[in-house]
């Protein structure tokens, strides 16, 4: 299941720098690597969840231009706030999770672009998450409600073993 | 009665039918009644004939039209198959058409500048919407440095922030954390052009007595080593100025359009020209 897991999230790094520039647009393309996230977080639970972000987090940081572990540490929380929604919600309607990641991933947003302020990167909070943050929610968010289903025929192809406890998420339509 | 017919019916029946062999043996009889059984009897059967014959000929046409149909049906997919194939062929053709102009030009404006420069090509973009940057098929085992100036025979690109062996991270001059010396070109008042939040960038450090009009050209200076000089980076298309500000505020949009990037150039050595 862990190999299967990376080289998913392998597969999802080269569809987001490779495929989807096509269709970004305004020079916004949606995060599939955040939404694998999210998905991995309410399945998972908050500390595998974060294992997954860090990871994922890491390998983008290899080909981004973020400050060193940036987008690690940002990837990790953000796994571990999936995991603690997927613990305190107990069943989400399509869209009212496409709702949720949208918000998730204005949240994601906001949080790297405070970890950039604090490293001394040149950001203008409000301008970046006007241009960069809604837009980037918006698309990710009607592009998770894609996701979500291929997800749950992957992960339904490989079963988790492992319960993740009370509060486990399940979706309904 | 019955009795004695059933005791000679195989005489009863021979006379019977010698009877009638006679009756049709007669040539006379084979002329009048028949005759008359004849128009009637060929109108009857030669309308059963007609309408199984046209009924025979029909199945036979429909049966040649499915069978050519088939044939037909067969050599249309072939015929499908085979025009995907050649469509397929000239797009492919079409995409080395392309490259090849693209190649000609690359390396036509490489042999004419006075530096030395490595042609790579672009394999994958930023995976954050944050950050702008895109990755090059060549790294350190190529020569490559950090710190490299990247560009096309358009203009400036950016320069390289972080080598791997086989591939190198460019920041473009639209992120935010780029900084590259530049000047205008009519009226040589240097400042910096920088990325900036939105699209474009912008040329920083201007003092107010500058002269800078919207339309001008701004190149690269030269100043910090990384870039040669005279190099189009973009061209004016905002000026602000407050006279309560030391410095102006100019927004440029750059000369090339960084998303259909497919082949740069890596300025390796600036020789003696800088």
């Amino acid at each position: 299941m862990k190999v299967i897991g990376a080289l998913a999230l392998l597969a999802l790094f080269l569809c987001q720098t490779v495929l989807l520039p096509p269709i970004q647009v305004r020079g916004i393309r949606p995060d599939l690597i955040l939404i694998a996230i999210y998905y991995a977080g309410l399945r998972l639970g908050e500390a595998r969840g974060a294992a997954v972000g860090a990871a994922a987090g890491l390998l983008l940081d290899l080909f981004s231009g973020s400050p060193p572990g940036a987008l690690c540490v940002v990837s990790g929380v953000m796994g571990a706030a999936a995991g603690l929604i997927g613990r305190n919600i107990l069943n989400i309607r399509a869209l009212v999770n496409t709702l949720i990641l949208g918000l998730y991933t204005l949240a994601h947003g906001l949080l790297l672009g405070f970890l950039l302020l604090l490293v001394g990167r040149p950001v203008e909070l409000t301008a970046a998450l006007w241009r960069i943050g809604l837009p980037e929610a918006l698309y990710t968010a009607v592009v998770g409600l894609v996701c979500f289903p291929l997800f749950r025929w992957a992960i339904g192809r490989y079963p988790i073993e492992e319960a993740v406890g009370p509060g486990a998420l399940s979706f309904s339509r | 009665m019955w009795r004695f017919y059933t005791l000679h019916r195989r005489f009863f029946i021979g006379t019977l039918l010698l009877l009638f062999l006679l009756l049709f043996l007669s040539l006379r009889l084979q002329q009048q009644p028949l005759a008359l059984l004849d128009r009637p009897l060929s109108l009857v059967i030669g309308t059963i004939q007609s309408a199984v014959t046209s009924g025979t000929r029909s199945v036979s046409d429909a049966w040649d039209r499915y069978i050519a149909v088939t044939r037909l049906d067969d050599e249309n997919r072939s015929l499908r198959a085979e025009l995907d194939q050649l469509r397929e062929e000239r797009r492919a053709a079409a995409e080395i058409a392309a490259e090849n102009e693209r190649l000609r030009t690359v390396l036509a404006f490489r042999n004419q500048v006075p530096f030395h420069a490595q042609t790579c090509r672009v394999i994958g973009r930023d995976p954050s919407n944050w950050f702008e940057t895109l990755v090059i098929d060549r790294g350190d085992r190529d020569g490559l440095r950090v710190n490299m100036g990247v560009i096309t025979p358009e203009g400036v690109v950016g320069r390289i922030i972080k080598t791997m062996p086989r591939m190198s991270l460019v920041l473009l001059v639209t992120d935010r954390d780029s900084a590259i010396a530049a000047q205008i070109q009519r009226s040589r008042d240097q400042g910096i052009v920088e990325g900036k939040e939105g699209p474009g960038a912008k040329f920083k450090y201007l003092p107010q007595m500058a002269d800078v009009r919207v339309g001008d050209v701004v190149v690269t200076s030269g100043l910090a080593g990384v870039f040669p000089k005279g190099l189009m980076l973009g061209t004016v298309t905002a000026v602000r100025r407050n006279e309560t500000e030391l410095l102006q505020e100019v927004d440029l949009v750059p000369q090339v359009n960084f998303n259909r990037l497919e082949e740069v150039l890596v300025v390796t050595s600036l020789g003696d020209i800088s």
